[in-house]
């Protein structure tokens, strides 16, 4: 762990670094939220959208459980479709193995907990050159993105359930989301290659 | 609502398990491997997620409904995805793309009133209609076994408790068969199937501007078998 002062400054830093997430995190997840909160027959739908976000902390995921639940599909349904969509996930930790070596354990499972796209893009993005720096980097940009993501989604889970917003059509917000990291995808192999 | 509650549990247990899982695989398994396995499982992730991610487009259209019919079959959704791209390929800005695609879309399907494609306007989930002639069995512009209505009703998200028309061709004068059918829909639980012949069915159509539903006058009711 770095001194004081350096803490406040790589926080600084990291606050800074996750401000333009900060808008995409709190907007998908106060979609992710309605969409939870207009499925209908979920109650306490607010609730349920925040243990959602606070569990997968997994956009996508959040997104395609809510016609699961809706359509009562079971628990293996249900594990095949977190293991597909997540599956890029398995692939984030290979270069976090070396760096995160021998961290204090709830700290590191905290930090595993919530590698999604987004965060672990700014993980890797961290050219810090002391490892201790790196960590703490890492910790207050997960901590950061983390706290946006329960918070736009329990807020958009209270809005969706207690507003009659316009909502008719608006589980088009997840087809949308895979068109475009599907999109972003097709774009990087053919650069790539 | 004790059910369902100890469901919403476990499946975000589940959820949770499998995506903690996931990301703690390379953790434990990988951790000691050499860099080389790394870097070619790296590139097999590159490789095997857009094909993950194709695949859950197809998934999140098949669960687009518009009006308890899927929505897949007209062409909104095509139509905002299209514009999702555009937008994606000018700005690279992912929230915009989103944003813009799922606005375009709830205007379509909300404020436009574009709900489906004028060829397919017979079928309207609030006012069901399963046809009986002497070819057989459709419902939806689909031929469908007689047994088998139930299931493709469910899919359509029709509720039990709907007024389910069966309407028996003008050429059919035989109506064991739409009593037959008219049995399978009450084993499944539908409430309330009801028999129409040729000239009640005309004055029961469904106005397709609004979906709404038309009170036959009292003179043909007659001719409904219940």
């Amino acid at each position: 762990m770095p001194g004081r002062k350096k803490r406040i400054v790589i926080a600084r830093r990291a606050f800074v670094d996750t401000l333009p997430v900060m808008a995409g995190y709190s907007t998908m997840g106060f979609a992710a939220g309605v969409l939870m909160a207009v499925a209908g027959d979920v109650p306490m739908a607010p609730f349920w959208a925040g243990l959602c976000a606070l569990a997968f902390v997994s956009g996508t995921l959040s997104f395609a459980i809510v016609p699961a639940i809706q359509s009562g599909m079971g628990l293996a349904g249900i594990a095949l479709l977190a293991l597909s969509i997540n599956f890029r996930y398995a692939f984030y930790g290979v270069s976090m193995v070396e760096s995160w070596r021998g961290m204090p354990f709830f700290r590191k499972w905290f930090l595993i907990h919530s590698l999604a796209d987004e965060i672990y893009a700014l993980d890797v993005s961290c050219r810090l050159p002391n490892v201790h720096d790196r960590r703490f980097y890492s910790l207050c940009n997960h901590a950061f993105n983390f706290f946006y993501w329960v918070a736009g989604t329990t807020a958009g889970g209270i809005a969706g359930a207690s507003l009659k917003l316009p909502s008719k059509g608006i589980e088009f917000a997840m087809t949308a989301l895979f068109t475009v990291i599907f999109t972003d995808q097709i774009k990087y192999l053919c650069r790539k290659n | 609502m004790q059910e369902k509650l100890i469901y919403l549990f476990s499946a975000v247990a589940v959820g949770w398990a499998v995506t903690f899982a996931l990301r703690l695989l390379p953790f434990g398994l990988f951790a000691r491997s050499s860099r080389k396995t790394q870097t070619s499982l790296a590139k097999f992730g590159e490789i095997v997620s857009p094909v993950v991610i194709g695949g859950l487009i197809v998934y999140s259209f098949s669960t687009l409904k518009l009006d308890g019919a899927p929505a897949w079959r007209t062409f909104w959704p095509y139509l905002a995805v299209a514009l999702t791209v555009a937008l994606h390929l000018l700005f690279r800005n992912s929230l915009a793309s989103i944003a813009g695609g799922t606005v375009f879309y709830m205007l379509l399907v909300g404020f436009l009133g574009c709900t489906s494609l004028p060829s397919s306007i017979e079928f309207d989930a609030r006012n069901p209609v399963v046809r009986i002639s002497g070819a057989g069995v459709t419902f939806a512009g689909q031929f469908v076994a007689p047994e088998k209505v139930p299931r493709l009703l469910r899919h359509y998200d029709i509720p039990l408790e709907r007024t389910i028309h069966i309407h028996i061709s003008g050429g059919l004068h035989d109506l064991r068969p739409a009593r037959q059918l008219m049995a399978i829909l009450c084993r499944a639980g539908y409430r309330r199937p009801v028999l129409v012949t040729e000239r009640t069915a005309r004055s029961e159509a469904v106005k397709p501007d609004t979906g709404k539903f038309v009170r036959p006058p009292v003179e043909p009711r007659r001719k409904v078998y219940r």
